[in-house]
This record gives C-alpha cells, structure tokens and sequence, in this order.
C-alpha cells in the first residue's frame, strides 16, 4: 500500500474505528458499573446531534482554534499512518493540542481557563513520555520512520519493556480517563464543570469529538508499532487488552491532585523510560 | 618613518587583488570598521535628527554590508576563505586598543559597590597574559587574521540584520524613554556609540581568524555589555552591570588561559583558529578553556545569573543582548570548536552542562510572571541547546546548532522588542497584563504571536531544528536526548501559557492603548517576516548556509533529505494561515460565558448575592517546582559539570 493511500484510509477510516472504540468503552464500562449502556453507536447519535445544533459561542475565534485541533490531529495520524516520522507526528499532535488550549484561553472565563490550565499540565506531565517512547522506538529499530519501525524483525516491546509501560501510564492521560482526567471531566464535577470544553458547544462540540476519535486511534497506533511484530492479529489483541485495562483503571480510580499527576507521569518516565533507553544496548544484545 | 613604511606595507597588502575570490579584504575590513564611524557620530551628535539620521544610515549600511559579504561568499563558491596579509601597525593599534579597555575595566573593577577583590586582580592577570602573548611575541601570529566560513557569515547576517533592526528600533523607544522618565539623564549619544561599538566587535567575532583579534573583540564585547547594562544609571542597574562585568572577567580570564596554554603548554603552538581546529584533540585542553569562556557569554550554568540582570537596561539592550550579539557570541565559538570536542568526554561533559541548562532553565520560566524573565530564561536554555549540540559534535547536532542560532535569533529579537513596545503601552511587562492584547492592539499582539510560535510549535524553524536535535543526539547521546526530552515539555507549558494570554477575548472593556510608532511597527513586522521566512525557507537555508560548511568537516556523510520536512512546513502553514479567513464569518451565535451563576454585566452575583468581576489568573507551579531550590541545585550541578569539563579536557 503506498503511503498516501494509507494515509487517506486512515482519514476516511480512523473517524468509524474511533466512534466504534468510544461505543465499546461506554459499553464495557457500563457493563463494569452493573448498568447496561448505551447502545453500541449511541457516540455516532450523539455527534449526529451536535451537528444539528447552532454553536453558542463566546468569541469568533474559538472555531478557528478548534478547526485547526480537528486539522493537526488528524494530519498527525495521517502522517503516522503514512509511516512519516514519529518525532513529526509527535510535533503536530502537540500542534493540535496547544490549539485545543486556545480555544479554551480565548474563552477567557474561569472554568475554561481553569481546564486550560491543567490541559497544559497535563501536557507538561506527558510530553516527556512521549518523546522518550521516540527515541526509545528509534533506538530498538534504528529509524524513526513509522514504515521502518512497523517492519522490523524483534518485536519492540521485547527490547523496550520500561517504555512500553510507561507509555500505557501516559495513555491514560492521553484517552483523558480517570484518575487524570484533569482538565475535562465526563461528568459535571463542581470545581471543573466541564473545564476545557465548557463554552464549546454544538457544532464546536462535536469537532472536539471528532478530533478526540481520531487522536485515539493514533495513540493506539502507537501502541500497536511494539507489538507489530508478532503479527496483526496478535498485536491488535494486545492494544486491544491494553485498552480494557485502561477502561479498568478509568473505573476504579478517582482524580488525582495536579501535583501528583505531574510527580507520578514524570517519574515514570525517569524510571521506566529513562533507565530503558540506557538499558537498550544491552537488551538488543540480550534477545 | 617606520610606521609609514609600515603603513604602505600594509596598503599594499590591502590592494592585493583578490576578486578572484568574490570576497576581498576590503570587504571584511569594512564591515568590521565601518560600524566604528556612526558610533562615534553619535557620540558627536548625542541627540535630535541628527543622531536620527546617523543610527539609520549606520543600522542600513551595516545590514546591507553583512548581507553584501555573505552574498559575494555564497557566489564565490568556496567553503572557507583565508585571507593572509600582515599589518604589524594594525596589530599593535588593536594591543594598544586593547590594554586601554582592560585599564578602563580594571578601574571600573576597582570602584565596584560589591567588593568582590578577584575581579581587579583577574583584569591584570589577562593584561599581563595580553602584554605577553601579544607585544612579547609568546603566541605565534596568525597568518590570516581574517577568515571567512559560512558560520562566520552565519554570525554576521545575525548580527547585521537582527542588530541593524534593533537599532533602528531603538531610536523610537529611546524617545519613548525619555518621554517616560523626563528625570533620566540624556545619554542617547553614549548608548547609540556603544550600539554601534557591539555590532563591530561581533562581526570583528565573525570574521577573525587569529586568535589575538578575536580576544580583542570578545573584550570589547564585554565592555559594551556592562556599559549598556549600566545605562539606567539606578542602583539595581548598577548592581546588574557590575555583575556581568565580574562573569565575563572570569569568561575573558578563560579565554585568556587558553590562549596561554597554546603559548606555552604541550599542544600547538599557534595563534590561528583554523590551525587549531586543524590539531584536532591535541588542542582539546585550549578548546575547553575557550569553551568555558562562551560558556559565560552565553549565559549557561553556573555563569547564567548576568543575563537575568541584564534586563534591567532598556529592551533593545536586551533583544541586542540575547538575539544578535554577545550571547550568540558565545554559542559561535563553541560551535566553531565542536570538531575537536566530538567524541571527547569533555565535549560529552559540556554537552551536559548545555542540556542541563536547557533544563533547568525551562522549569525556571515556567516560574516566571515577568515577560522580559520569561524571555531570559527562555534564551538560557535555547543557548544550552545549542551547546549541548556543539559539545556532542557530529553532523546532524551542528547542522541543528546553527538553524537554532539563526532562528533564536531572529523570533528572541522580535519577542523583546514587542515587550518593550508593550511595556510602554501596559505600563508593565507583567504577562497577567498583557490578557487580551490580541484584542487591544491587533497588530502588536499577532506579531508577538508569532514571535510565540516561532520559538515552541512546529512548522516554525525553532522546532524544526529541535527535530535535528533530538534525532542526533538519540544516535550519538542517549542521555543528553533524555535531559532535552524532559526539558522540552516546560518550554511548552510556559509559552502557551503566555499565548494563552494573548489570545484571550475578555469581555469586560479595557481602556485603549497609546498608539505605536510606525518605525517600531515596522521594525517588529520585519523581524516576524524573518520569523517566517526562515520558516518556509529551511531547505534553501540549509542548502546555502549550512551543509556547505558540514560538508567541509564530515566529508563522507550522506547529504541530507529535506524535501518532505519542506512540503509538510508549506502544508502546516497553510493549514494555520487560511482559516484565519473564515474567522471574519463566524458560525456560531454569540452568547455569554457560564459563570456557575447569574451573570451580572462582565462578572456574576456571588453567594453573598454581590456581584462581583471575574478574575483569572495562570498558574506558576511554585509548589512543585520551588524554583529558588531548584536554582540553588541548577547552579552546583552546573558548575560541578564545568570543573568536570575542564579537569577531562586538562586530563587528556
């Protein structure tokens, strides 16, 4: 497939396995709560809705802001599914979320920039993760093109066990799920409202939705190319348990305070991702 | 009648025909003299449109000079150009230039308020190394005092282009100053002399091949520096100027050291740059003592704090200070020295104190509420990027050294002079003050957007070279790429703080601001041109200026790929650009924000049934990152990585 194709497909693509992958988490997740659920498309209904409504907003810039989060995120998967590479796609997914946060500042009120805030540090806690699991990918397979790294021979995951798990525990910032779902709750907490999201509605809303399906599905991309080896069926099982385990954790874990937060994401990249990425020659020579 | 020999000697040398090279020494010669003419017209003039009329043909006729050489050197073709010639009369004018400034500095040393003995003791110590090497003949003469390569040009366009539009800047805000504080003693002539001064000595930096040249108008840069910094006159500037006096003495007292060990010590025996970097390792002990002294210019850990103190002077002090001279003076050296630091641990170990000022310096700023702190910070670390990259070596981590250099310099410069211009509007360069600038003043507030943009997000050049970084030192450097993966995500949370600011649409009126001057607008909307040049302009860019200049020093390496990092930057910016028109059509309603209650006009009735303003303010992290510790642990970690430096480059 040439890059470009799959590139397209990934445009065309990512918005269904997004919304089915929102569904299924609604889904499982009622089903941990004892409850049943919405149905299966019930994120599709939701956006359908949203669409149909008038967007109140509180300046004319916000769509901007939020057009340009929906462009460079979904240009950030396209290049990643394009196998371009992996510090690029990292750069303009950051792009993507500094718009997010515009959006949020240029609001200026205070729940909005509240969740502003702790969207940036949230950012703060998981930026570092996320560049160590770069260089870590880079040093296993000696290319940070996402083409190479998907066709390597060894399993990443093998030669990268720290930045595996650490990039699991960033993850959950990323997929906003508790305990550091910080800057947008999906429930209405007193202190945040809706933090980031608050004066965002209708259309708007469901640009932000939009967006989030397929950022989601270039995270779990991410956490595909360690496993790419093993075959796809395999490695699709194994993004797909990562997942559940994070629907678990979600579950059974209430928000944490911001500093530990940072604390915690930033130690685990220390520990886990810094001590990996010296690690590496030696446990390239080790499999 | 010597002289005069001596002098025709030298005419003679001057005329030598040397068009075949594209570049002559005239050119040189004139791009390093010629600044010297307005500064002292200046001095002549003082003020009115007389000193008007002379900053603006200096700051024109020295870009346009800079711009001049770099262009005959790119038609030239060649990859360094030495030009040989020997004028002892000039030699000795520069000696004697030379101990004036260090007689002028040792008696400002001696009057300082702080009574620190080593720095009067430290100004001898370099005159007497000064007298010896020099006017006793104990350091070889270079052969070609001048020599020019695409980092000296590099340097000079920095220097003519950011320095010329700071300059031109800074006739308007100078009035603007003394309209602000009618108290203030008129010394514009002084402070256009010293402006003047600078940029000579950086394109004198940039061009000197003989070592003895180049110490000379690294001292002078010293001596404009704390003149500037003193400009104010009030104590805190004072206190500041006698401070950057102390560090850059102990810098000039580095470099005076290496220059002694090439004098004297095992090594080589020369006074000429490129005959140094032609020793590779055996010259790594004098490479280090000269690397510790750009060090300090350029503000890494522990010498880091004169750069704070500098903003104490007026803005484009700091934008001349942090974007196109002194700190990049610095940073220049270290890169020219990078071929005999690669693979040595004492290049590993300055890498380290790059990489651990770029980090402790982006969790500084984040700290920081006062946008001139911000911006100084923010040059401390992109000044340690560029260092960890010199001192890890190789290909990639110099071709990303360099477009840092230039695009540091260019999106800084634009980013404190749009303060200064702020400040005088707001009355306070405070960030929580500058809520909503894009909506009070258009165009001031996008062009400090850009400015923003271009040091932290991608398309823009600073992250197009932070990319490089980090894939060169992946390869050559784990541990320095962790450091800089840490230190990057501040840059992050502290720049789209102060974006977050700027773009924010408070609905409460605020009262207008004074208008802008036009120079001051046009000088910012030249450097945010510049800004995004060099954004889409980073293939031609790299193609002209740079890999010409790897490839003299890794021959073998393949040449790089830049085409789809071109098609994604046009791509990018376009995707930001082009809807900024539907802005103008909004698709919305417009309704007022939620306030968990009753809105009440701008604010919201509290529980106490008042109404009251919302206020909002950012967050600074004090709690978690308790910045004046972490400055504390900075500092030792600096300086033990420093000693650490200069013991493996004794050692070897």
């Amino acid at each position: 497939m040439t890059p470009l194709l799959s590139a397209l497909l990934y445009l065309v693509l990512a918005p269904l396995a997004g919304c089915l992958l929102a569904g299924l988490d609604r889904v499982a997740t009622a089903r941990m709560q004892r409850r049943k659920g919405p149905p299966l498309l019930q994120p599709y209904y939701d956006i359908r809705k949203l669409m149909g409504k008038q967007a109140a907003e509180v300046n004319r810039f916000q769509g901007y802001y939020l057009a340009g989060f929906l462009c460079f995120t979904a240009g950030a998967g396209a290049l990643f599914f394009g196998g371009g590479d992996l510090l690029l796609v990292i750069f303009a997914l950051t792009l993507g979320a500094v718009m997010l946060v515009l959006a949020a500042f240029s609001a200026h009120t205070p729940f909005a920039h509240l969740g502003a805030h702790r969207e940036l540090l949230q950012m703060l806690a998981y930026e570092p993760m996320l560049i160590l699991t770069a260089l870590g990918l880079f040093l296993a397979t000696h290319s940070f093109g996402v083409a190479e790294i998907a066709d390597t021979a060894k399993a990443p995951v093998l030669v990268l066990p720290g930045i595996f798990v650490g990039y699991l525990f960033i993850l959950t910032i990323k997929l906003r799920k508790s305990p550091f779902d910080l800057s947008s709750a999906h429930h209405a907490h007193q202190e945040l409202v809706r933090g980031l999201t608050v004066e965002i509605s209708g259309g708007h809303l469901a640009l932000v939705e939009l967006a989030h399906w397929y950022e989601n599905v270039l995270l779990l991309g991410i956490l595909y190319l360690f496993l790419a080896p093993f075959g796809w069926a395999l490695a699709l099982a194994g993004v797909a348990l990562c997942y559940l385990i994070e629907i678990v954790v979600d579950n059974s874990s209430a928000r944490l305070r911001w500093e530990t937060a940072l604390r915690s994401s930033w130690l685990v990249a220390l520990i886990l991702g810094g001590a990996n990425i010296l690690l590496v020659p030696v446990l390239l020579r080790g499999w | 009648m010597k002289g005069v020999a001596q002098w025709r000697r030298f005419r003679r040398s001057y005329d030598l025909d040397l068009t075949g090279y594209g570049v002559n020494l005239q050119s040189l010669g004139f791009v390093i003299a010629f600044p010297v003419l307005p500064a002292l017209l200046a001095l002549w003039f003082r003020r009115g449109p007389a000193l008007d009329m002379v900053v603006w043909t200096g700051a024109l006729v020295f870009g346009g000079a800079a711009l001049a050489v770099a262009v005959q050197f790119w038609a030239s073709g060649s990859s360094l150009l030495l030009l040989p010639f020997d004028a002892p009369l000039l030699d000795q004018a520069l000696l004697g230039l030379e101990t004036l400034v260090l007689a002028f500095l040792f008696w400002r040393a001696r009057s300082m308020k702080s009574k620190a003995g080593w720095v009067p003791s430290l100004i001898v110590a370099q005159a007497a190394a000064v007298l010896y090497l020099d006017f006793a003949g104990g350091l070889p003469k270079s052969a070609a005092p001048l020599a020019l390569d695409h980092l000296g040009v590099l340097l000079l366009v920095v220097a003519g282009l950011v320095g010329g539009l700071v300059a031109l800047y800074a006739i308007s805000y100078m009035k603007e100053e003394q309209a602000h504080h009618p108290g203030l003693p008129d010394r514009r002539g002084l402070f256009f002399f010293l402006i003047f001064l600078f940029l000579s000595a950086m394109a004198g930096i940039a061009l000197s091949n003989s070592l003895a040249w180049l110490f000379f108008f690294w001292e002078i840069t010293t001596l404009c520096s704390y003149l500037l910094i003193r400009s104010r006159g009030d104590e805190a500037s004072i206190r500041n100027s006698d401070l950057a006096l102390a560090l850059n003495v102990l810098g000039g007292a580095f470099f005076a050291a290496g220059l002694l060990w090439l004098a004297l010590g095992p090594g080589p025996r020369t006074g000429d740059m490129q005959a140094l970097l032609a020793s590779g390792r055996a010259a790594l002990p004098a490479a280090v003592l000269l690397g510790l002294a750009g060090l300090v210019k350029s503000a890494q850990l522990p010498f880091h704090k004169w750069l704070l103190g500098a903003m104490v002077a007026p803005t484009p002090v700091s934008a001349l200070l942090h974007a196109s001279t002194m700190v990049k003076a610095g940073v220049f050296i270290l890169l020219r020295l990078s071929p005999v630091y690669q693979g040595t641990l004492a290049g590993g170990l300055l890498a380290g104190v790059g990489a651990a000022t770029f980090l402790a310096a982006s969790l500084l700023a984040v700290a920081e509420r006062d946008a001139k702190r911000v911006l100084a910070y923010s040059t401390i670390a992109n000044l340690g990027l560029i260092v960890a990259c010199a001192g890890v070596g190789g290909r990639d981590a110099l071709w990303a050294g360099m477009l840092l250099l230039a695009f540091h310099a260019v999106a800084k410069g634009l980013l404190f002079l749009a303060v200064g211009s702020a400040e005088h509007r707001l009355g306070s360069r405070d960030i929580e003050d500058m809520q909503g600038l894009l909506q009070r003043k258009r165009a001031l507030g996008s062009l400090m957007v850009v400015g923003i943009l271009g040091m932290f997000l991608a398309p823009f050049g600073m992250l197009t070279a932070k990319w490089k970084v980090l894939e060169a030192m992946a390869q050559s450097a784990p541990l320095i790429a962790i450091v800089v993966a840490f230190g990057s995500a501040p840059t992050l949370f502290f720049w789209a703080k102060w974006l977050g600011a700027l773009v924010a649409m408070p609905a409460a009126p605020k009262p207008r601001l004074e208008r802008i001057p036009r120079v001051e607008l046009g000088v910012l909307g030249a450097l945010a041109a510049l800004t995004l040049a060099a954004t889409v302009a980073v293939p031609s860019l790299s193609h002209l200026m740079v890999e010409p200049f790897l490839d003299r020093l890794f021959p073998a390496a393949l040449p790089m790929d830049l085409a789809p990092l071109s098609a994604m930057l046009g791509i990018a910016l376009v995707m930001l650009g082009l809807p900024l028109l539907l802005v103008t059509a909004p698709w919305g309603s417009p309704s007022p924000a939620y306030l968990a209650g009753a809105n009440a006009g701008h604010g919201f009735i509290n529980a106490l049934h008042l109404p009251q303003e919302a206020r909002l303010h950012n967050y600074y992290l004090a709690s978690v990152l308790r910045p004046e510790e972490l400055a504390r642990v900075a500092l030792w970690a600096g300086a033990a990585l420093a000693v650490a430096a200069l013991a493996a480059g004794a050692w070897s």
